[in-house]
């Protein structure tokens, strides 16, 4: 009797098992091994050897190159999310209306949601090349588009950007997909001309996927780092060290783990206030 | 106030599906037009031709004397309102109707001035700060027609209004709108299926099948003097009873047969008939249920099995069968009539309508009637 009762007031837990098992192994155990090791000096194999206490978020706060990192990411979140956002859009709204070919067109604009973004960087970095690159044959200029510290952040974001819209494409066309056809005549027979009913209709309606967009965005273009990885390396100078690709750098070129699981906990903080924050502003930002 | 004038409309679409043909219609200033039929007779896409929101393949269309075949429904002056109220989900009620004046450009205070009035008049002031999830069916519903009204356009249209409304409110809601018409004054078109709606709104009606108009008349003229066993079949309810039957000649009389029975037809019809020809051949009697009666003359009578008595208060309605063909008839409420019972019922012979058996047209409609269809 006592054990049946048993079974029947945990069994329940028996189905958590396998998931809380997994993410216990890749999510809880780094995440919390993270804030450890933040608090320790480590040899060069990532044991933790001092407690440092805050020691190194103190070196972090007053190091110049972490700053630049923190401005540079900033800097390439707003284009990122902007330009993948603004791209996803667009094709979304020009996607909404059937015509000939229309499956073509909308694979083609899903479609960077499937290429690796190293491989994208691969391609970029042909195209983008100084001397036998087609952006400089097509512009009839001569940039060297990532090594110039000028242009190789806006590279790498535009890159980004492309590489997101894909997904953004997809949750705007199910948004819009979700506006009733008919407002759409009633606002013609109103008299609304298309910037009208786009501003008045289209943006209002896409409120609630918009939202849900711009965080997913955000966290997303946060994390970025292949494409750092294979075009420019942080490079020139330090114009394109995002947050993630300078743990990267810490943790496995100057083995510094505790500097770099510093950082993870700062760009974690970093992310949660900013959710938080939207979150609270989206009852007032989504319109119905 | 606009007049409306469709010539030789139609509407087909790549696949060869004709869905209005030939269409040719003048509206009057002032009237309230009913189109209806049944689903799929082109109704809704003759209403949304006029709205610019279908393309016409071919014909005119004229509003108040200015072809707008080829104007974006923007430019043609009319409002409308949708059978799901198409209302802006993310606007409040103020906003849904004064979106089509914003976009016009009418000064703020205007506007305030005819939503306020429109709300007045709908009675829904107390919702102008609602949004539409916060409104009920009836309530949007007036929304809609709150937003047509301020627009103080040249045309109204309606497309199936009350179809998603409860049967009170939609009752309700046709005793206003018919006040409304009288208080504005506009030209109204307006499409439904339902034929209860249609006879009550309509200063004319216009009924339509696979894209054609059948009948385009006043209701009471519709109602007695229909074009066809179509348009005879549609407006009524309950609907007419059509009995098959074959004319035989009996001395001066006619006898129009059906299995065992006969309703004999003497005099001026019967010689109309014969000079016609009918003898020998068959006609689709109908007749109203109101037209059948417990007493009358001998030789008009047949006789059916009741299968359910409906009693409704102020009449009974009795429907069964006589030799094999669904009849229903309406009495009054003190008739002693049972189910299971046979009876005798005594068919009105002036109300009769005689339809042409092969063809379906009613053979006295142009002797009855204007018969300017």
């Amino acid at each position: 009797m006592k054990d049946k009762s048993l079974i029947k007031r945990f069994g329940a837990y028996g189905y958590v098992v396998p998931a809380m098992l997994v993410f216990a192994v890749f999510l809880f155990y780094p995440f919390f091994k993270t804030i450890y090791l933040s608090m320790y000096k480590t040899n060069k194999m990532g044991e933790a050897k001092l407690f440092v206490g805050l020691g190194n978020y103190i070196d972090l706060l007053t190091s110049k190159s972490f700053y630049n990192s923190i401005a540079v990411t900033v800097i390439f979140v707003l284009i990122v999310v902007t330009g993948s956002m603004l791209l996803g859009l667009i094709a979304a709204v020009l996607c909404n209306k059937t015509f000939p070919g229309i499956r073509f067109f909308s694979t083609a604009y899903a479609l960077p949601m499937a290429i690796a973004s190293s491989s994208a960087a691969m391609i970029f970095k042909i195209m983008l090349h100084p001397s036998i690159g087609i952006v400089n044959k097509l512009l009839h200029l001569d940039i060297n588009w990532i090594n110039d510290p000028k242009y190789a952040l806006v590279c790498v974001a535009v890159l980004t950007a492309w590489l997101n819209s894909g997904i953004n494409f997809l949750y705007f066309s199910a948004g819009l997909s979700n506006i009733d056809e008919s407002i759409y005549e009633r606002a013609s027979v109103d008299g609304a001309n298309e910037v009208q009913k786009f501003f008045q209709l289209t943006l209002p309606g896409l409120s609630p996927i918009m939202f849900y967009t711009l965080v997913v965005n955000i966290i997303q273009a946060f994390q970025s780092f292949g494409q750092v990885k294979v075009l420019t390396q942080g490079g020139p100078g330090e114009s394109t060290n995002l947050i993630v690709y300078s743990i990267y750098r810490d943790a496995f070129f100057n083995f510094r783990f505790g500097s770099a699981a510093a950082q993870s906990v700062i760009l974690f903080a970093l992310i949660m206030c900013l959710t938080l924050v939207m979150f609270k502003v989206e009852k007032k930002g989504v319109q119905y | 106030m606009a007049s409306v004038s469709l010539v030789n409309i139609c509407k087909s679409y790549n696949n060869g599906f004709q869905a209005v043909k030939n269409f040719n219609l003048k509206v009057e200033e002032g009237e309230f037009l009913i189109l209806v039929g049944p689903s799929g007779c082109g109704k809704s896409t003759t209403l949304r031709m006029i709205a610019g929101l279908d393309e016409i393949s071919d014909g005119e269309l004229w509003i108040k004397d200015r072809l707008v075949n080829f104007l974006k429904p923007q430019e043609r002056n009319l409002s409308m309102v949708f059978q799901n109220y198409a209302l802006y989900p993310h606007m409040t009620v103020y906003q849904n109707m004064a979106f089509g004046l914003k976009v016009h450009g009418i000064d703020k205070d205007e506007i305030d001035k005819r939503v306020k009035h429109a709300a007045e008049i709908l009675e829904i002031s107390h919702l102008l700060d609602r949004r539409p999830n916060a409104l009920s069916g009836g309530q949007k519903q007036r929304v809609a027609i709150g937003s047509v009204i301020v627009r103080q356009a040249d045309l109204l249209l309606m497309d199936e209004p009350l179809s998603n409304l409860d049967a009170k409110l939609r009752s309700q809601m046709r005793v206003e709108l018919a006040k409304l018409h009288q208080k504005l004054g506009a030209t109204i078109i307006y499409v439904t299926h339902d034929q209860v709606e249609a006879m009550t709104l309509g200063t004319r009606i216009v009924v339509m099948k696979d894209g054609e108009i059948q009948q385009a008349d006043k209701p009471a003229e519709l109602y007695r003097n229909p074009v066809n066993q179509f348009v005879a079949g549609f407006i009524g309810s309950p609907t007419m009873n059509f009995i098959e039957t074959i004319v035989y000649r009996v001395g001066n009389e006619l006898q129009l047969k059906f299995g065992n029975q006969y309703i004999q037809v003497k005099g001026l019809l019967a010689k109309r008939l014969l000079n016609m020809d009918y003898e020998g051949r068959e006609l689709t009697v109908g007749i109203r249920p109101e037209d059948f009666h417990l007493e009358g003359e001998e030789g008009t009578d047949i006789e059916m099995e009741i299968d359910v008595r409906e009693m409704l208060g102020a009449e009974i309605l009795i429907h069964g069968e006589s030799e094999k063909t669904p009849i229903s008839a309406k009495l009054p409420p003190e008739s002693k009539v049972r189910a299971g019972e046979r009876v005798k019922l005594y068919a009105d012979i002036a109300e009769l309508k005689l339809f042409d058996a092969e063809t379906g047209v009613n053979i006295f409609y142009a002797q009855n009637g204007n018969g300017e269809a």
